[in-house]
């Protein structure tokens, strides 16, 4: 009988107990050994990537509206009354006040990108499927690298020095708990990293679904070369942290707001024109490549108008656009671009906010005949007055409005939407990362350094010089005298067209950052601005000098049954740069007050304050008595200005942002913040 | 009744080798009731073996040897009578106290022991004390009952986690919960059981009696044995009851006129919007008599009704017994729109097919509709004291918004309607739950038994959700409706065999038991989603038309299973009925960890002397009637992780963050954000347990005493990364814990009268937590964060080496500055700090130009002049108690019985994190409300009652009306922007509740006889009666964060209810 039951025990276990019972899986939660076998998994891992590239702390929002900053030619909701207060807000962060607890500004979205981009990379490298040469994971291959590498770009020009590893985090954490790694490491890795993945990407439009909503060779070259101009450019150094400077080159002592203060001093590479080289190089590769797809929209409007409507641009001119999905993703166009009310029967919220805006510095920097004036500023206001649905002409020279992003423009289902929902929709509109433009102006200010502005380029086959002037053509019109009439130093010709032709894609701000020339930029702005309200002497904007009589204090505007049906201002009637004593005819002119309120003491002393305000974390300390001292209520203005904190105390051209404390503490004391962002240098 | 059923199956198992020759004795056997008296055993005297047991009514027959002249008879829990055998005999049984606790059963897992040889440390509940209990949660049943056991009902929600913690549960695991085992097999909780389908419930918690459960049983291992049916004449007996909840302790918030002023003090510019949004300042004493509403009332004031009803039949023949209950339950909650409803049927047969074989058959189901929206998720209490009572004249305008988000109230405010948000959102879930057990049990010799069970258990669950206008997913889709379903289908099993060998070998007793176990479960998940409805949809609409929206994909999951493969063994020795030895050994593996580190082996032993039994306690035996000491040492093991030693990639399935490449969503995989962990093995916890077991005075007085030392090593947890590792999360084998204490238990039976019985009982424990080592890069500090709020110090638990978990830390409130502190600057027009004045503006670095008297101060602990986050924080609160514990009386007059059950906490510190919140003007958000903790004759001002202007700063400062104003104010000025962890938030959380309070009438038999019942009692109970606290918040026994590191933390949890019910116990 014993031996019965021990029968039936013994079968009972052997039943289950095989010794695969405890080796399960989920078929629906696979492992990358499986995902990168498979090619059309292997994509939706791809895609797992790119769909956080349209997430809100990405390009979904912050890295396309809230984040662009304070620049000359860029607001974060218009001037601020107390920047120094918003220490954790992305208002604050955009005029260079944050502390560690701004969790506005935490990178973990972008950390997570790059990391589930490095997972990728490495299940593809280690796939059969790859290694055996298919086309398709070679493709993702190149990919995947660059989606990694636009992460980390991102880190590196917003954050500085960060925590960077070759390969995905480990089991064991020993890449985890990790210092910072020097950005000029991470600027060479990145380099490396997008040399080889160019090596893998089709142009745009080559093989099946490579749109410009996908990384293609052209956009990974560019992309190589705006980070080799940034890994040559002028940055804020920790000498604290990094204490090696052998290989950097201090900036020039002796500028106002560049000083080195408490270890922290301005530099760049000293091999900074390996790098120019590099991105001279990838530029040319595209411009002279018989197969490049890429070419400039001749008409500057259109690209505005099809992104807008989510239609591809019919030139190839972006070079990538971030998908965002309508109804799903994206607030470019209701947080910037032409204002509209809301509640007037196009949805209830509106358009075109103010999260990122600009001046009528920016406005005046322009050429008037230049076509992209018009959709970097855009003044007027749509909105229903007396049960009249139409434009209205605004005059706040503190809160223009992007002209790029307009509600007309969208598509019909959009519109649909809009008017039907309660909340606001997201618009779906893409973000356009790099557009043609920008490889012809890389190429010229690369090969500009290097060459000069008229040696031939025999790859791209043209010189810094016609690159230029290239762009140029398409804003004047060719033929048009305007396009060889420019700054006489190429280099300033560079920086000012590159303003011109980025207001409010998130270009200037750092474009900037690796002039040098944040700082300067934005006191020039602030000058001209007070000057302005000041009304009395000239004024320096860009390549221009204005008089007092040129900013009128009233302009005089008809109006225009416009293309979508509706009245509008007839731009071209505005006496913008004329003093007008009168309403040259009544009957059809509006008018409208422009730079000054009748002699309003107030109202130009509070506005200077505001502008003097702008942007002051970016220093350590500022004093703005010698430009008080030039001004009519210079000494009014400075007893206003008293009474506000301006300056960091800490740093002089901080430009990067915080990390924020949970990620400091979170780190195990490895990370410590830089720049005094966690007050322990004060 | 399951020791008397038990007992009952021993006797009749023990009558079967009778066989008599001789005269014939007939009788009956009642009990003082009157009752006939069903398995009673009657012997002959001077000749145990013939014998036999009383029948349904009572009546017996036995045939007498020729020497026999007397009957023994003798029933469980009664004193035995030896009465002269005659042709008839009628015998009336009476109660003995006395003996029922020494033959007491007790699960000790696969297996039942008689308490008295009990060898580990266990706790139990009996019917007893469970049938005056009315709840509809068996795990809130036994709150303050159990010494050690500590049950805590984190929120007052019907999907509130009732966490239950075997000795301190300070262990710092991934998962404190302990083991539920219900009649033998695992389950994930005890929610779903009728406490009146309960017959007992026993909870092991030292090693030697949870290493049977091997890797489950680290944290205890709760048994419930539900009723079983009685072989007899069938029994019906129905239960109903009747009650209600309602809403207690209030926050207060300002008054629409204090709110209003506090919003001009909050916006205190010359042209602020204040005015446009509440007209002109010389109008504000208008809003003195306007009427706010009551957010808190409107949401949380509903009376909740709740209504159970419970039918149990059951009954049986000598070879078939069976047991068949039903039960309903149907409460609403307190808050607007939630409600439950639970069918609960559980059918339990034993079916014997010879002397030697026997199938039980036990079959549960249950339906449960949960209705109403998700509370524990969201701050739902928050929202009602925040938002605000009042509106505003005019509608915000574009300038009034802080962030890129949508124009209105809530999103300046950082609030939700708080109506709006409940009304709005939908939520139905079905939970349909059938578990069979099926077990055959034969005795192939004596001292041998063999056992094999399985069961099979599926469910179904179906969550809908809609989420209309005004809901956060709406909001996400442009304020249109979205509507999710989601369908979990899983199914599990498991099987199981035992072989047990008992025999006596003279004074050795040898009891053996050998067994192996495998377990499968896994679940098979469907989401559906649509969105873009009309925005006039209802949600019967939706529910009814789920094709009018946009269809969004179609997720489908099939879950890894989750499988364990277990050999286990226990060898009892018992020598001389007084020396007791026990070992256990048992091997397990998991599916979850890394192949090599599967399997885990637990070994326990544990030794008892009943010392009473020993010849030198003769001279005390008039008193001491049982003494026993108990040692056990063992290794219990804990897995309870999901797989992690692989990194799998899931879908995407929020829509939102689809990648819409040519307008189209791209299906798309991640890898999960918690990061693989390859080594991750075991945790293992090394337990040492001695006790003394004492019953004096007759059994009177029943003491138990257990001193325990608890270590946990490899402890599991879920560690937060780094997020420049893009990964959230790791599970860990993190540390080193000990958990040391002592428990008491006391029960005493101190009046037993015909008419009148009081019992007392008593319970407490000590228990002393220390974190003795953390792994890892020499780490002897972990930082931990209660939740997101406050902006400032949100890191505010800390585990260091060498100390107790549940630390609180953070900054010393000092008040606030005074205007000794600074010094009012004419030319900048604010505040300049004094030279030696304490500086904690680098951490409340946002105030800005109010930064100055009245504002927050904070200690400077290192005495550095500044206050910072590195320095000068410390630890500000222990979460932990010094001594939890209950007691309670029971007595009865007559028909009159009266319950009352106290529990209580000593020593516990709760971070008040609400109160930081309702104070405070966190990130410039407008259009909050506060508590009545910043009411003007309280908090600090810095505006003109008179003008309304802003006296503190730039052009209208004036320091000295300033100063005259605040003359004795005890609270700081709300303008700082920041909210920051400070002890100022940190309250004793001692408390002592009375727990339940039970008056009950039981009728005559007298009186029911006639309508055929054999026992009817009608009560009233109530529960959470009052509650001694000095707590402020609404109740000190709250936590709600699902970190176990993280205890006592308090923010906008689900409001707990008091309850009273009406209920009727009837039996025929």
């Amino acid at each position: 009988m014993k031996t019965k039951i021990f029968y039936i025990i013994c079968m009972a276990c052997g039943l289950t107990a095989c010794s695969d019972f405890l080796d399960t899986e989920s078929p629906s939660q696979q492992t990358s050994q499986v995902i990168y076998e498979n090619e059309g998994m292997a994509r939706s891992a791809i895609m797992g990537v790119y769909s956080d590239l349209a997430g809100t702390y990405v390009y979904g929002q912050k890295m396309s509206v809230n984040w662009q900053g304070v620049s000359d030619i860029e607001l974060a909701s218009g001037y601020n009354s107390d920047p120094s207060k918003e220490l954790t807000s992305d208002t604050g962060a955009a005029n260079y006040y944050s502390d560690w607890y701004n969790h506005t500004v935490q990178w973990q979205y972008i950390f997570k990108m790059a990391e589930r981009a490095a997972t990728a990379v490495e299940g593809i490298r280690n796939s059969s499927a790859f290694k055996s040469g298919n086309k398709t994971m070679q493709r993702y291959l190149g990919e995947a690298l660059t989606l990694r590498s636009m992460a980390y770009f991102e880190l590196v020009r917003r954050w500085g020095d960060i925590p960077y590893k070759e390969g995905t985090s480990e089991s064991d954490l020993s890449n985890v708990y990790a210092g910072k790694t020097s950005r000029d490491e991470i600027y060479a890795a990145l380099v490396r990293d997008m040399q080889e993945a160019i090596g893998y990407l089709p142009w745009m439009g080559e093989v099946g679904d490579y749109t410009c909503e996908r990384i293609t060779k052209g956009f990974a070259k560019g992309l190589l070369a705006r980070i080799a101009l940034f890994a040559g450019g002028w940055s804020i150094r920790d000498g604290n942290q990094f204490t090696d400077d052998s290989n950097i080159e201090h900036y020039p002592a002796g500028v106002d707001g560049m000083g080195e203060m408490n270890g922290f001093y301005v530099g760049r590479v000293k091999n900074w024109q390996d790098y120019y080289k590099i991105a001279e190089q990838q530029c040319a590769e595209i411009i002279g490549d018989a197969q490049n797809p890429h070419q400039l929209d001749p008409d500057y409007g259109d690209i505005w108008r099809t992104v807008c409507h989510l239609d591809y641009n019919g030139y190839g001119e972006n070079m990538f656009e971030v998908a965002n999905g309508l109804g799903y993703s994206g607030d470019v166009g209701t947080l910037m671009g032409r204002e509209m009310d809301g509640n007037i029967g196009f949805g209830n919220t509106g358009w075109g906010a103010s999260y990122v805006a600009t001046n009528g510095y920016y406005f005046y920097s322009f050429t008037p005949s230049d076509q992209r004036r018009d959709y970097a500023c855009w003044w007027p206001k749509f909105t229903k007055e007396s049960n009249q649905l139409g434009e209205q002409m605004r005059g706040d020279m503190l809160n223009v409005h992007l002209g790029k992003w307009c509600y007309f423009w969208t598509s019909d289902a959009y519109k649909t939407l809009a008017k039907a929902a309660s909340g606001r929709p997201n618009t779906g509109i893409n973000w356009i990362l790099m557009r043609y433009s920008d490889v012809l102006l890389m190429f010229a200010e690369a090969r500009n350094a290097l060459e000069g502005a008229d040696a031939q380029s025999a790859t791209a086959g043209m010189s810094a010089r016609q690159a230029l002037e290239k762009v140029r053509e398409r804003a004047f019109g060719a033929g048009s005298p305007e396009v060889k009439n420019y700054d006489s130093d190429f280099f300033n010709a560079i920086v000012n067209e590159r303003a011109w032709e980025f207001g409010g894609e998130g270009i200037r701000k750092l474009d900037l950052v690796r002039w040098g020339l944040l700082d300067k930029k934005i006191e020039e702005m602030k000058e001209a601005l007070v000057k302005i309200y000041d009304g009395q002497q000239e004024v320096k904007i860009f390549d221009k000098i204005y008089q007092p009589n040129q900013f009128p204090d009233k302009v005089y505007y008809k109006m225009q049954t416009g293309s979508y049906g509706y009245p509008e201002v007839d731009i071209t009637s505005v006496n913008f740069y004329r003093q007008l004593n009168a309403n040259p005819d009544p009957d059809q002119y509006k008018e409208l007050t422009w730079v000054r309120k009748e002699n309003n003491e107030n109202d130009v002393v509070t506005r200077s304050v505001r502008i003097l305000l702008c942007a002051t974390g970016l220093r350590a300390s500022y004093d703005y008595s010698s430009l008080l001292g030039q001004l009519q209520y210079g000494s009014q203005i400075q007893e206003k200005l008293v009474t506000y904190t301006m300056g960091n105390k800490v740093c002089n051209y901080r430009h990067f942002f915080s990390i924020y404390y949970d990620d400091i503490y979170k780190s195990n004391g490895f990370l410590k913040n830089s720049y005094g962002y966690d007050h322990s240098v004060e | 009744m399951v020791k008397q059923t038990i007992l009952l199956m021993i006797l009749l198992l023990a009558s079967m080798g009778a066989y008599a020759q001789g005269g014939q004795v007939k009788g009956n056997v009642k009990d003082p009731m009157g009752e006939p008296v069903i398995g009673a055993t009657v012997s002959e005297a001077g000749n145990p073996r013939n014998a036999t047991v009383t029948d349904y009514d009572g009546n017996f027959v036995l045939k007498l040897s020729p020497k026999g002249r007397q009957v023994v008879v003798s029933y469980v829990g009664m004193k035995s009578q030896t009465v002269k055998a005659s042709a008839q005999v009628n015998v009336t049984l009476l109660d003995d106290n006395n003996v029922l606790s020494d033959v007491e059963v007790v699960s000790v897992g696969y297996g039942n022991a008689r308490r008295r040889d009990l060898t580990g440390s266990i706790s139990s509940v009996g019917e007893k004390t469970l049938k005056h209990i009315t709840t509809t949660n068996a795990a809130s049943a036994i709150t303050g009952r159990l010494a050690g056991v500590n049950v805590v009902t984190t929120q007052g929600s019907p999907d509130a986690d009732v966490t239950i913690r075997v000795r301190g549960g300070g262990s710092i695991t991934q998962n404190n919960e302990p083991l539920y085992i219900v009649d033998g097999f695992q389950v994930s909780s005890i929610a779903d059981i009728p406490p009146t389908d309960i017959e007992s419930v026993d909870v092991l918690k030292d090693a030697s009696s949870t290493a049977i459960y091997g890797a489950k049983g680290a944290n205890g291992v709760i048994l419930v044995t539900t009723k079983s049916g009685k072989a007899g004449k069938t029994e019906v007996s129905f239960n109903a009851t009747l009650g209600w909840n309602s809403f207690y302790n209030e926050t207060e918030v300002l008054s629409p006129y204090e709110y209003v002023y506090l919003q001009r003090e909050l916006d205190n510019g010359t042209n602020a919007s204040f005015f446009d949004r509440y007209g002109r300042w010389e109008d504000i004493d208008i809003y003195k008599s306007r009427e706010g509403t009551d957010w808190q009332k409107k949401l949380f004031d509903r009376t909740g009704f709740k209504q159970s009803y419970n039918v149990n039949v059951n009954g049986g023949s000598q070879d078939l017994v069976y047991s068949l209950s039903y039960t309903h339950d149907d409460e609403t909650y307190i808050m607007q729109s939630s409600d439950y409803k639970r069918d609960n049927l559980n059918v339990k047969i034993s079916k014997k097919f010879s002397k030697s074989l026997r199938l039980d058959f036990n079959s549960k189901m249950t339906y449960r509709v949960v209705n109403g929206p998700s509370v524990s998720a969201g701050n739902k209490l928050r929202d009602c004291v925040k938002y605000p009572s009042i509106g505003t004249l005019t509608d915000l305008g574009i300038d009034d918004l802080g962030d890129a988000s949508d124009l209105s109230y809530e999103n300046i405010s950082n609030l939700n309607d708080p109506f709006y948000n409940i009304a709005n959102e939908y939520k139905k879930q079905r939970f349909f739950n059938n578990s069979n057990n099926l077990a055959l049990t034969w005795n192939i010799m004596p001292w041998l038994s063999w056992r094999a069970e399985g069961t099979y258990g599926f469910t179904y669950n179906r969550q809908d959700n809609v989420f209309l206008a005004n809901t956060g997913e709406a909001n996400g889709r442009s304020g249109f409706p979205v509507a999710k379903r989601q369908y979990v289908d899983g199914n599990n099993w498991t099987f199981r065999t035992i072989l047990n060998f008992k025999k006596d070998f003279g004074r050795h007793r040898l009891d053996v038991m050998g067994g192996f176990e495998a377990t499968n479960s896994k679940s098979n998940r469907m989401n559906v989603e649509s969105d873009y409805y009309p925005l006039d949809y209802s949600v019967d609409n939706i529910l009814a038309m789920w094709n009018n929206g946009t269809q969004e994909p179609t997720y489908t999951t099939i879950s890894e299973p989750g499988r364990t493969l277990s050999y286990f063994g226990r060898a009892n020795y018992v020598f001389d009925g007084k020396y007791y030895l026990t070992f256990t050994l048992r091997a397990d593996g998991t599916n979850v960890f890394s192949p090599g580190n599967k399997w885990g082996v637990f070994p326990a032993f544990a030794a008892a002397w009943r010392i009473s039994d020993e010849k030198f306690m003769e001279p005390a035996k008039g008193w001491i009637d049982n003494l026993k000491l108990r040692v056990s040492h063992g290794v219990a093991g804990n897995a309870r992780v999901g797989s992690y030693w692989r990194q799998t990639y899931s879908p995407v399935t929020n829509v939102k963050n689809l990648y819409y490449q040519g307008e189209k969503g791209q299906s798309s995989m991640q890898p999960s954000t918690v990061l693989r962990n390859d080594k991750l093995t075991w945790e293992t916890k090394h337990s040492t347990n001695i006790g003394l077991d004492f019953s004096l005075f007759q059994k009177r007085l029943d003491v138990s005493v257990d001193w325990y030392n608890d270590v946990t090593k490899d402890l599991i947890m879920s560690v937060q990364l780094p997020s420049n590792s893009g990964y959230n999360t790791q599970y860990q084998n993190l540390g080193q814990t000990t958990n040391r204490g002592i428990e008491l238990t006391v029960n005493a039976n101190l009046i037993q009268k015909k008419d009148f019985y009081l019992d007392a009982n008593f319970n407490i424990s000590f228990n002393k937590n220390k974190v003795d080592k953390l792994y890892g890069t020499d780490k002897d500090e972990m930082i931990l964060s209660g939740g997101s709020f406050p902006s400032t110090g949100s890191d505010n638990y800390r585990v260091f080496v060498g100390d107790e978990v549940g630390l609180m830390y953070g900054y010393v409130c000092d008040g606030y500055y005074s205007f000794d502190d600074f010094t009012f600057n004419e030319t900048t027009k604010r505040w300049d700090i004094n030279e030696g004045t304490i500086d904690c503006s680098g951490v409340l670095s946002r105030s800005g130009a109010w930064f100055g008297p009245g504002h927050l101060k904070l200690k400077d602990l290192n005495g550095d002049g500044k206050v910072d986050a590195d320095n000068d924080r410390q630890v500000i609160g222990h979460a932990q108690p010094k001594h939890t514990g209950g007691f309670g009386i029971n007595m009865g007059w007559k028909g009159i019985d009266l319950t009352a059950l106290f529990n209580w906490s000593y020593g516990n510190d709760v971070l008040n994190i609400n109160k930081v919140d309702y104070t405070s003007y966190d990130l410039s958000k407008r259009y909050q409300n506060m508590s009545t903790d910043m009411t003007l004759d309280k908090r600090f001002t810095v505006i003109d009652p008179v003008t309304g202007r802003n006296i503190y700063n730039g052009e209208y400062a004036d320091p000295v009306r300033l100063q005259e104003l605040n003359e004795g104010k005890t609270m700081w000025h709300p303008l700082m922007n920041n909210s920051v962890t400070t002890d100022w938030a940190v309250e004793d959380g001692s408390y002592l509740r009375l727990g339940t309070l039970t008056l009950g009438y039981s009728f005559p038999q007298q009186l029911i006889r006639h309508i055929g019942a054999k026992h009817l009692r009608i009560y009233a109970t109530g529960t959470n009666l009052f509650c001694i606290t000095g707590y402020s918040g609404q109740d000190p026994e709250v936590n709600i964060s699902s970190n176990n590191m993280v205890m006592g933390y308090d923010r906008s949890a689900y409001p707990k209810a008091r309850s009273f019910i009406l209920g009727v116990n009837l039996t025929f």
